[in-house]
């Protein structure tokens, strides 16, 4: 019975020598295994933030390797139990995996990959309204009429280049909801406005012609190259007959903002002068005063007024 | 809301026009609405007055 008891006893010294001494078999530290209880949002696009909560994560950023279905991505924060993280460029939808120091935990549920971005523009610069409608042209989108607290008739447009909205002219229907919209082409709905103003001078009237401004008013710098030059000058030469039908001892003076266009006129009038010198005269101005008018001459400005005065 | 619309056909132009007169416009004596344009005329004006033909 003595005998053994000494060799139980010399056993158990036998074996806590060998723990000791690291032979196989030995017990090593326990690395604990990281593991996903959740992540939020589980759907986004490429560039989501992702909150993953579980346990055993490693608060050093660069200790925590997470992957989107084998995708590894960028952590942006790191604690115990929360990661962030941002979905990678090409991942594509699956479960997330986090590894710590090479133990890797993979998540039960999926992250779905939305395709597609989108990004905040600037908000819409009218009041808030449903049933509006609206069209684009060339790069820029154009909103129109709906109800708020009435209907609505006013008309925005949105310049993607500026990433701003500018009110234009209002809708000169009723105003209304529901209504319907469309371009064709370059061509859309956007109003142009002729003016008349008597001068300084006595008889003379200025015609301003040009889009209309955010204040109601005629932009007469603006540029609006809607393909439809020719049916301008028509209306703005009918206008003017109309005018001088009225007011046939007053001349129009009217000359463009910038020489490009004073030129332009000047080429639809001679091109047209035969037919128009049968009921106007027309004269040119320059720099040392007016001439009749001509094909090909320096011309600063223009004067008409109905013949037979 | 006083709006007419006039359509027409320019022979100069080969184009059917459609002219909108708004009559509210009338109302607004003394309101300039195309200032730059009106005082550049103005400027021009003032020199050319007196080659006016009569």
């Amino acid at each position: 019975m003595i005998r053994f008891g000494l060799l139980v006893i010399l056993s158990v010294i036998l074996y806590s020598c060998s723990k000791t001494q690291g032979r196989p078999g030995a017990v090593l530290p326990t690395i604990p295994t990281p593991t996903i209880t959740d992540f939020t949002p589980d759907t986004g696009v490429v560039g989501t933030e992702v909150t993953i909560t579980g346990f055993n994560f490693s608060p050093d950023l660069s200790a925590n390797v997470v992957r989107f279905n084998g995708v590894i991505a960028e952590v942006k924060t790191a604690s115990p139990n929360t990661l962030t993280v941002i979905v990678p460029a090409d991942a594509i939808s699956g479960r997330i995996a986090v590894t710590v120091k090479q133990r890797t935990f993979t998540s039960a549920k999926t992250f779905t990959v939305l395709k597609g971005t989108w990004l905040q523009k600037a908000d819409f610069g009218g009041s808030a309204r449903g049933n509006a409608v609206g069209f684009s042209i060339e790069g820029k989108a154009y909103i129109l009429t709906g109800y708020s607290s009435a209907w609505e008739n006013d008309l925005w447009e949105y310049d993607t280049l500026s990433d701003a909205w500018t009110k234009k002219a209002d809708f000169p229907g009723d105003a209304r909801e529901r209504a319907v919209a469309f371009a064709i082409g370059k061509k859309g709905y956007i109003p142009k406005r002729i003016e008349f103003t008597i001068t300084e001078i006595q008889d003379i009237a200025n015609l301003a012609f040009g889009d209309i401004d955010e204040n109601n008013e005629i932009d007469d710098y603006s540029i609006t190259d809607n393909g439809d030059r020719n049916k301008v000058l028509a209306t703005v030469a009918y206008a003017a007959e109309i005018y001088l039908n009225k007011y046939p001892e007053r001349w129009i003076y009217f000359k463009g903002s910038t020489q490009e266009r004073t030129r332009l006129y000047r080429m639809a009038i001679g091109l047209n002068l035969d037919e128009l010198t049968l009921k106007f005269d027309i004269y040119a101005e320059q720099a040392n005063g007016i001439i009749p008018f001509r094909k090909n001459i320096e011309v600063k400005g223009l004067l008409i007024r109905k013949k037979n005065v | 809301m006083r709006q007419k619309t006039i359509k027409y056909k320019s022979d100069l132009f080969k184009q059917e026009v459609t002219l909108t007169v708004d009559e509210n416009l009338n109302k607004l004596k003394g309101k300039v609405l195309a200032p730059k344009k009106l005082a550049a005329a103005n400027k021009s004006l003032r020199r050319l007055k007196d080659f006016l033909p009569k």
